[in-house]
């Protein structure tokens, strides 16, 4: 006791003196602390514009990178592969040389000649001719097996034609109209009209009822005029994925259900928000994040990320402090996930 | 009897006013590094108790029970300022840090604080002002891409850099020097490695009003030293020595000046600026008069002097400690004749820790108190017990008295950080500190007599004598046999109780009494304590070593370190040391990985021990497959697998380096182990693939770049 008193004990105009201090520090610390943490210093220096520029600049070099990377990694494991395929004692290497040389001869000795042609009869070898890649040929070929019209607008869009080629080709596009031609037409309605009646003798179906979308298992869904077994099934997982819908809108957004069916099964549909089940976000790792289908993995893995360096999150809306989401978006989260397990 | 009873008081409190407070900061600081307090928490803690020791003191008098507990409140709440001057400083308490954007690509816009370093790959400190069009705050290491050769940014520009921000790299190696530690205490978190071309000027020189005449005036000044001295190692070290820059000194020259105890002088410190002062105080001396308006004319003077220096040199912080120093030992002598030096020392300490609390963990804080209390404290009493009779012969005492003096509590620190000991320190000392005078003096005469035709070429050929009369002595020095004592490893514990020892021993020696004293004002019971203490001390040092030698010499083990050039592996046997290591290893990248280690483990003889060879020692073997048989365990080393050859069909251990990328990854097909160690030197993106491959066969896998060394320890 006596070593407290004198070691800590502190006369009376001593702790005048120590209570200054404790003022000062305290004034000190407040200004301090508006400076580190609240004052935002002008920027009126540098020129904004100039700064937007830039910002668009950087973006598109960006997406160059990382295209550039990824070409990279694919010309890194294809050579990894020649590498260990060599290993095994086959002396490929001759043959992949002669071919890399092929190529480049083809390369060098292309010319082109042009004439005029129509997209929607032209073949693939005159399209060769014509310095149209392969791989855009076949692709011009599926399109038009599919049944689609080739303009000069059309063209554009299609994958693998650059833009130096399509220049080079427009001029000389010539489409001629065609009469649409009527054949296999009378197979079809035949076709049509046997399965109806098969599909009469079949099923008779129940007079669909209003339910409950969050509670509803399959076989109610499935009550629904244009729902079986698949969209039923589906439906449900996307609900279980999902954790529950807040609108009834959503079952749209399940993968495969058509507009049409969905505009048919609406008017049965009814909701309760309070079924859906919340699920703790500071115990999901990155994997489970993701198997949420609003949540792709690379906003899992930040929100992992940010989690791992700030620590849990206290409350969801520590969430707003993520840049790359949207205000929106983390107000749908918000009603999926949660601090706390519930 | 209550006025005869022995005070025991530690010190004489009243006599220094700011010590105590200086005390239970430095506490709450170490409390608020070790936890990680919320920023809301100790900003609380810390304004409650404010408010409630104003009004508690504010209603009691008198020595009471109430004013002890009082005192106690005022003590507690400075421990919490404390808390909350470190918590302010961490960056994730901040709502403006731009640590809040990670992870993603953002476009970062920083101003240049610190001059470009060029060595692999050019880096600069940012400071950053905006990221993604937020306004954000904070330093960032920024690290240049190697393709981009020519960078031509000054300090002071804006410049705008995109990239993704991430945390500085962990030094994962036992016992060895964490460079992101370092950073952290330089309020540094986080690096960006700029991409190609993906940095941009946005505005050109942006420096504040003191600070661009202070870059000015060192770049004209490092331009004259340039035109004058034509001697690499001349410049390097005038450079250093007059203006703070450093970029020029050679490995060479720095070594030399390391392991003969001079490094203090390439680094412009307290020294330097008392030599200014020295200087200019001795030019004012010849105004012969003491009219008051003269003594503030000095004061001021003296005052632009040091801190214009301290601007020049680009303010470091070992410069900013020194100043505010100098100025307030300026003050206290214009003021109050005699003012106490301690009280000097703790005032200055606790304004720069109020600043930044991080000052507290850098070494050169530590050293220069260091220095500053034990010459303060050790001096006066060297230099009492020899009296030079001639003057030339006083003033060289006065030095060597200095430069033992401040080694006395500086040893076992310097030991700490850097495992030697310059054994000639007294020469190489008195040399230094008398040169550097003349360096000082001289250099400052060479920059204001620059353009005098004829005098300006002779001070600049006596310059170049002294400057190469002052190398010389250094590299002689280092010539002498035993200049350093190397390879001295104590733990931090060691450390302490070394220096509760001397603190003890010095305290006891400051109680010595008269017998007639003894009557008086009897003191024994601070001398039984201070025995304890010194005996409990001894305990503990002897106690530490024994542990010690226990985990060191006592423990066989195998570690495989943590280093991206190649793979290092060490297998300690009792006093010796085997090696195996890649063939092209750079030794100088060695000492971030593995010397400290080797140091820690005490080791004398050592082998490089080479696969592929037949070999036995004491507890491993190596056969001429490239494995190795250790503790009964089978180690595979990728490394030495022929593909042509048959290679062994079963392992313990199979160990991955960059040298095994050509193996194919269903190598595990043929081969089956027990573990999979990958070295750090093969790069993320193949370790994952190993990963998944070693996942499908469920075989464990240990990435030393992740998961830290690889450590076996055997009994």
């Amino acid at each position: 006791m006596s070593w407290y008193r004198d070691n800590i004990y502190l006369r009376k105009e001593d702790r005048v003196h120590h209570v200054n201090i404790l003022i000062i520090l305290c004034l000190f610390f407040i200004i301090k602390i508006y400076l580190l943490f609240f004052y935002e210093p002008n920027l009126t220096k540098v020129d904004q514009g100039l700064l937007e520029e830039t910002k668009k600049v950087f973006v598109i070099e960006r997406d160059t990178r990382k295209s550039k990377k990824y070409n990279k990694q694919k010309s890194f494991t294809s050579s990894n592969k020649y590498k260990t395929e060599y290993q095994k004692g086959n002396s490929n290497q001759k043959s992949w040389e002669k071919k890399n040389t092929q190529k480049q001869k083809v390369k060098k000795t292309q010319t082109y000649s042009l004439f005029q042609f129509d997209p929607n009869k032209i073949s693939q070898d005159s399209m060769l001719l014509l310095g149209i890649s392969k791989y855009a040929a076949s692709n011009i070929l599926k399109y038009r097996a599919k049944g689609g019209k080739l303009t000069a607008e059309k063209l554009k869009s299609i994958y693998g034609i650059d833009e130096v080629t399509i220049n080079r080709i427009t001029p000389y596009i010539d489409i001629k109209k065609n009469k649409p031609t009527k054949t296999y037409t009378n197979n079809s309605e035949t076709n049509k009209q046997y399965q109806q009646k098969k599909y009469k003798n079949k099923y008779t179906r129940k007079t669909p009822s209003i339910i409950e979308i969050n509670t509803a298992d399959t076989t109610v869904w499935k009550s629904l005029p244009g729902i079986g077994k698949t969209y039923s099934k589906m439906i449900v997982n996307f609900r279980s994925k999902l954790g529950g819908f807040f609108h009834v809108d959503q079952v749209s957004e399940c993968y495969g259900i058509p507009d049409s069916v969905f505009v048919k099964i609406k008017p049965f549909l009814v909701i309760d928000t309070s079924k859906i089940k919340k699920r703790n976000i500071n115990e999901m790792n990155s994997d489970a994040l993701k198997s949420h289908p609003y949540v792709n993995w690379r906003k899992a893995n930040h929100i992992v990320k940010y989690r791992d360096m700030h620590g849990n999150y206290a409350t969801m809306n520590d969430l707003y402090k993520l840049h790359g989401l949207s205000k929106k978006y983390i107000d749908t989260l918000k009603i999926y996930f949660d601090v706390n397990e519930k | 009897m209550k006025n005869n009873r022995e005070k025991i008081s530690l010190l004489n409190w009243p006599k220094f006013p700011l010590l105590r407070v200086l005390l239970f900061f430095i506490i709450g600081i170490l409390i608020g590094n070790t936890y990680n307090l919320s920023c809301r928490t100790s900003l609380s803690f810390a304004g409650v108790l404010t408010v409630f020791t104003i009004i508690c003191n504010h209603y009691v008098s008198g020595k009471r029970l109430l004013a002890n507990v009082v005192s106690l409140l005022i003590f507690l709440t400075i421990v919490a300022y404390g808390i909350l001057a470190i918590c302010i400083q961490k960056p994730q308490n901040q709502p403006l840090h731009y640590s809040h954007h990670i992870p993603g690509e953002y476009m970062i816009v920083g101003r240049i604080i610190e001059d470009l370093k060029k060595s692999k790959s050019v880096s600069t400190l940012l400071d950053v002002i905006q990221v993604d069009g937020k306004i954000s705050k904070g330093k960032l290491l920024l690290y240049f891409n190697k393709k981009d050769s020519i960078i031509e940014y000054t300090v002071g520009d804006i410049i705008a850099v995109d990239g993704r921000i991430i945390p500085t790299f962990k030094n994962k190696n036992p016992k060895s020097f964490d460079y992101s530690r370092y950073l952290k205490y330089n309020k540094i978190e986080y690096q960006i490695f700029v991409p190609h071309q993906a940095h941009i000027l946005i505005k050109n020189r942006t420096l504040n009003f003191p600070y661009n005449y202070a870059y000015d005036i060192r770049k004209w000044a490092l331009g004259v030293f340039q035109r004058r001295l034509s001697d690499e190692q001349h410049l390097a070290t005038a450079s250093a020595m007059v203006l703070g820059y450093r970029e020029t000194i050679s490995k060479e020259l720095y070594a030399a000046f390391s392991e003969t105890g001079a490094v203090h002088i390439l680094a412009v410190s307290g020294l330097h600026v008392g030599i200014i002062c020295l200087i200019f105080s001795l030019l004012l001396g010849l105004i012969k008069s003491d009219t008051k308006k003269v003594k503030w004319f000095k004061l001021l003077v003296l005052l632009m002097v040091t801190w214009s220096y301290t601007l020049i040199t680009g303010a470091t912080p070992a410069v900013l400690r020194a100043a505010l120093m100098f100025s307030f030992f300026l003050f206290g002598t214009f003021f109050r004749d005699g003012s106490n030096t301690y009280s000097l020392l703790a005032t200055s300490a606790l304004v720069l820790l109020i600043f930044n609390p991080y000052y507290l963990f850098h070494a050169g804080f530590q050293f220069s108190y260091l220095a500053l209390i034990s010459i303060v404290y050790f001096q006066p009493k060297i230099s009492n017990i020899y009296n030079a009779k001639s003057k030339v012969g006083h003033k060289l005492w006065t030095l060597v008295s200095v430069s033992f003096a401040a080694q006395i509590l500086v040893f076992p620190i310097s030991i700490f950080y850097f495992h030697k000991f310059p054994t000639y320190f007294i020469l190489s000392g008195v040399a230094s500190v008398f040169l550097a005078t003349f360096i000082l003096g001289l250099g400052l005469l060479l920059l204001i007599f620059d353009q005098v035709p004829v005098l300006g070429d002779i001070i600049a050929c006596v310059y170049q004598y002294l400057l190469d009369v002052f190398i010389g002595i250094v590299y002689g020095i280092k010539l002498l046999p035993f200049h350093s004592i190397d390879g001295v490893w104590i733990s931090l514990g060691s450390m302490i109780w070394i220096y509760i020892i001397i603190v003890s021993v010095m305290y006891l020696v400051s109680l010595a009494q008269t017998k007639m004293e003894e009557t008086i004002k009897p003191n024994y019971i601070k001398r039984r304590a201070s025995h304890i203490i010194l005996t409990i001390a001894l305990v503990g040092l002897v106690y530490n070593n024994i542990i010690k030698t226990q985990q060191t010499i006592g423990n066989n083990q195998l570690i495989m370190y943590d280093y991206n050039g190649g793979s290092i592996i060490d297998i300690f046997n009792g006093k010796s040391r085997y090696t195996i290591q890649s063939d092209n290893i750079d030794s100088n990248k060695v000492k971030f990985t593995a010397s400290d280690y080797r140091l820690f483990m005490g080791s004398n003889k050592n082998d490089i021990i080479e696969l592929n060879k037949k070999s036995n020692k004491g507890n491993f073997c190596t056969d001429q497959n490239g494995q190795l048989l250790y503790n009964g365990a089978k180690f595979l080393f990728a490394s030495a697998i022929k593909m042509q050859d048959s290679f062994p069909q079963n392992s313990d251990v199979l160990v991955l380096s960059h040298q095994t990328e050509i193996l194919p990854y269903s190598f595990l097909d043929y081969h089956t182990t027990g573990k999979v160690i990958i070295d750090s030197s093969i790069s993320y993106a193949n370790a994952n693939k190993w990963k998944k491959e070693c996942n499908k066969r469920s075989v464990p896998v240990h990435y030393i770049r992740e998961d830290g060394v690889y450590l076996l320890l055997t009994e």
